[in-house]
């Protein structure tokens, strides 16, 4: 909703105007990347400090950070101005003001709102509480939205620009408007008498260095001798940039009949996906096609709050030192959790008691939770605790990665020795994240959160055991990388048959190429030409259940998400490497369909008694965004799916073959 | 360029009349060259750069040296692009207000960024150096050095006179604003500690330098 409001309206941009825009703002969108695996690094060291640190008060005669005792006398140690801890002298952090002193917990979190940028973030909320989006992503989407001008105006506009003259519709100096705050207030007057001033002259004139350079520069276009990074960023040929302006040039074009695949075969919709989106979400989007009943990711918190989420990451840093938090930050991170539960009022305190190790020989990592102790009072009307734990495997959120423990009934001590177990292989383990959360179970209202803690396992020898204290801490760090997890990878072989060819082909030869599990198709040759698309093997899929899967893969041909295109490839039992061999064929395809549609692949877990489990997916297509005119969410292919159906494009006829990362979500990218 | 190896990331922005010379200002910060050629930038633009800040610790002596990765926002002048450009300043920390010494006008219009910026950077009154550009071309100047420093008074924050031609104060002006964004963001974390404690003799002494400082936090 926020992104609305906040969109502008550029469309007086020129094409290239567009372009170059969208060139930034994806050096731009690079950088961030960076600085986030940056914040996520210093925030794992924080995480590892914390982890040592134990809850107590000033009151007990132990190290608040290291739980070295303490003396009355001698050896008192000093109290951490921030946490109020009494810490060990060896647990203070040298400050460069000596009035000040601080443990080191909290000096590691105070200096992490500084490296991390918070500080920033936090001021500027003070200010525009709205803002959720970097300026860049506003103005992307605001380009993206957002269509050029007609060819006409633009000439109007491009001579305008070049005679210097001031544009008629916009007053030609910064609009002063209503002055804010401190130094401007005493300057109102002024500001205004300029104001008018200078709007009665044109913006440019007397400013300019050399005009006549000017003018060349102009008609220089974007080649800019300067070497600005941009322009090379510009050439990159996955660039949104060409995505979109790709996308104008074929608006026009009129809109065929939508052809495809008539020869495929029916078979009943599967009915697994379902139980995905959350029950209590409800659909956001009603205009959505029913199609997204059966691709997960459309309809939960995702698509909405990805930004948010990545966002909020940044402000939670320090949620455990009491800084106001963005109370939006934690409405999007309660889409990790399947069951609705209240983070706000519980109290966190106490301890949980974990062992964990792992196995080579199974490949099993064993969590077993122990017990907890000075558990907060999870219903404080009725004063009831009653506690479970409930742990993910970060950064994968779905059902297939929660486990939980048995119930406790009334106790805030309470003894659970239940083992949780999660099959993954060790390379894999050291990028995940173990979030293990306590929880009161509330029979008839929402369950309540009780604490968390986060283990990572980058620096943790597999071989050997932990059995620890780990403090509770309140709803803390969402991981950054939720979006982008890794769910293994998919190679492809597409080809295009344009009409011409596929007329002079002998019948049976197309026949063989058909999925042979599926070979009776239609004999009648519509017209137009064909994808082939052979559906080769997959690589590290998500092992849903003793470490394997039985995986296969589906194919609709967008925007027809009717049976008419659905195509199954045969289940491939027990295995996160399968190879199916499986030839996908659509016809009728004329050649300016192609920037209209989109192979939508997503690859399953065939579960035989319960609902299939979503492995990942691609959408081959051109990306356009755009499909026969229409502006549609679905073709959304980028990077490498959006450069192999350009290649099948380019070299008709020649097996284009390719290895895609899966899209851990099918929701809409966000842009 | 492209690892994470740094401390912090601060995004300046480099803002003002078309013309004035934001783009070569900045790229001569970055590249240390000089592009005479007038390309107007299309609506934004940003360039990069490594330096290292180090730390006055309050005995005199220098303090720890830190890796500071800078994005310097390039925005575009021109009236066209006004709406887009503003939505880029409140993801700045600290401005350079750009104005053209040949040019009175430019001048003339650093009031009206200035109210731009009190209305749209993340706070009402962010880190702003004022800056005087084309300083070599003294034979054409319109502005004096008297009148813009007035002007800088009366905001107060620093004004420098430059010239991307040369090279003169270029360094010095971004150095400046680095320097206030940095001791901003020290006092923006300090404080809340400062604030939990005000009966303690001590911290009276920290408490009041902030009470006059520029944050608004």
């Amino acid at each position: 909703m926020a992104k609305k409001k906040e969109a502008l309206n550029l469309s007086f941009l020129l094409e290239h105007e567009r372009e170059m825009i969208l060139s930034v703002l994806q050096k731009d969108e690079k950088l961030r990347k960076r600085e986030e695996k940056r914040i996520r690094k210093l925030k794992n060291e924080l995480l590892e400090l914390k982890r040592g640190s134990r809850r107590s008060n000033s009151e007990q005669r132990e190290c608040g950070v290291c739980l070295r005792a303490l003396g009355l006398i001698l050896q008192r140690g000093s109290v951490c101005d921030d946490c109020k801890r009494r810490v060990c002298s060896f647990c203070v952090a040298v400050s460069p003001n000596s009035s000040h002193s601080k443990c080191t917990v909290c000096a590691k979190t105070a200096e992490l709102k500084v490296v991390t940028g918070e500080w920033f973030l936090e001021e500027r909320a003070k200010r525009f509480d709205r803002v959720t989006l970097p300026s860049s992503d506003v103005i992307k989407q605001s380009i993206l939205n957002s269509p050029p001008e007609s060819a006409q105006r633009k000439v109007y506009q491009s001579r305008t620009n070049r005679t210097g003259t001031p544009q008629p519709e916009r007053s030609p100096t910064p609009q002063s408007e209503k002055s804010v705050g401190g130094r401007s207030l005493g300057k109102k007057k002024i500001i205004k008498s300029l104001a008018v001033e200078s709007s009665g002259r044109p913006t440019t004139p007397n400013n300019m260095r050399p005009q006549p350079d000017r003018l060349s520069a102009q008609a220089e276009g974007r080649k800019r001798p300067d070497g600005a990074e941009s322009v090379y960023s510009f050439h990159s040929s996955d660039s949104i940039a060409d995505k979109v302006c790709g996308g104008q040039n074929r608006k026009d074009s009129a809109t065929p009949s939508i052809a495809v695949s008539r020869a495929s075969l029916s078979s009943d919709r599967s009915r697994s996906e379902l139980d995905l989106s959350n029950p209590g979400e409800g659909f956001a989007n009603d205009s959505l096609p029913s199609r997204c009943h059966s691709v997960p990711g459309l309809n939960d918190a995702e698509s909405d709050e990805d930004i948010d989420a990545l966002l909020s990451a940044h402000y939670k840093t320090s949620r455990s030192v009491g800084s106001a938090q963005s109370v939006s930050s934690l409405n999007s991170m309660m889409s990790v959790y399947s069951e609705t539960g209240d983070y706000g009022n519980a109290r966190v305190s106490g301890e949980i008691l974990l062992n964990i190790s792992y196995s080579y020989k199974t490949g099993a990592l064993n969590v077993l939770v122990r017990e907890c102790r000075c558990l907060a009072t999870g219903d404080e009307r009725k004063q009831r605790t009653d506690p479970y734990v409930k742990t993910y495997l970060l950064p994968d959120k779905s059902r297939q990665s929660k486990r939980k423990t048995s119930i406790k009934n009334n106790t805030t001590n309470p003894v659970f020795n239940d083992n949780l177990r999660y099959v993954v292989s060790h390379s894999q383990l050291e990028t995940r994240t173990l979030q293990v959360s306590v929880w009161h179970h509330d029979r008839f209202g929402h369950n309540s959160f009780l604490g968390e803690t986060e283990l990572t396992f980058d620096s943790w020898e597999f071989d050997t055991q932990i059995e620890e204290w780990f403090a509770l801490q309140p709803r803390a760090e969402g991981s950054v990388d939720s979006m982008i997890q890794y769910k293994g990878e998919l190679t492809v072989v597409l080809k295009y048959i344009p009409a011409e060819r596929n007329l002079s082909l002998p019948l049976d030869q197309i026949q063989v190429k058909k999925g042979f599990l599926k070979g009776k198709k239609s004999i009648t040759l519509p017209k137009g030409g064909m994808v082939e698309l052979l559906v080769k093997e997959a690589k590290n899929l998500t092992a849903v259940k003793s470490g394997s899967s039985d995986p296969f893969v589906k194919g609709y041909l967008l925007p027809d998400d009717k049976k008419s295109t659905k195509h199954k490839t045969a289940v491939v039992k027990r295995s996160v490497n399968p190879r199916w061999n499986h030839t996908f064929t659509y016809c009728g395809l004329q050649h300016t369909d192609l920037d209209s549609v989109c192979l939508e692949l997503t690859v399953w877990d065939k579960e035989p008694l319960a609902s299939n489990v979503f492995l990942g997916g691609v959408r081959l297509g051109a990306g356009t965004g755009l499909s026969y005119g229409k502006e549609v969410d679905w073709n959304d292919s980028y990077g490498e799916e959006q450069r192999l159906w350009q290649r099948m494009i380019d070299n008709p006829e020649v097996p284009q073959e390719c290895t895609l990362m899966l899209r851990s979500s099918m929701a809409k990218r966000k842009a | 360029m492209t690892d994470g190896d740094y401390d912090y990331l601060i995004k300046l922005l480099a803002l003002g009349d078309s013309g004035v010379g934001k783009t070569t200002f900045l790229y001569r910060y970055t590249d240390n060259k000089f592009n005479p050629k007038f390309i107007t930038t299309v609506g934004i633009d940003f360039r990069e750069k490594r330096v290292v800040y180090s730390t006055n610790s309050p005995n005199g002596t220098t303090g720890k040296a830190f890796k500071v990765h800078l994005q310097l926002w390039d925005t575009a002048g021109q009236e066209r692009f006004r709406s887009l450009t503003t939505a880029f300043f409140r993801d700045a920390m600290g401005f350079l207000l750009m104005f053209d010494l040949t040019s009175q006008q430019s001048f003339l219009n650093v009031r009206n960024w200035m109210s731009q910026l009190q209305a749209n950077a993340y706070c009402e009154n962010p880190d702003i150096v004022l800056v005087g550009n084309k300083a070599d071309l003294a034979d054409q100047r319109e502005v004096q050095e008297k009148q813009a420093k007035e002007l800088a008074d009366k905001y107060g924050i620093p004004y420098f006179e430059t010239s991307a031609a040369t090279g003169a104060q270029v360094d010095k002006a971004v150095v400046t604003l680095l320097d206030l964004v940095m001791k901003r963001m020290e006092q923006c974390v300090e404080k809340p500690t400062a604030d939990a404690q005000n009966t303690d003799a001590a911290s009276k002494l920290t408490a009041a330098p902030a009470a006059e400082k520029k944050c608004a936090c």
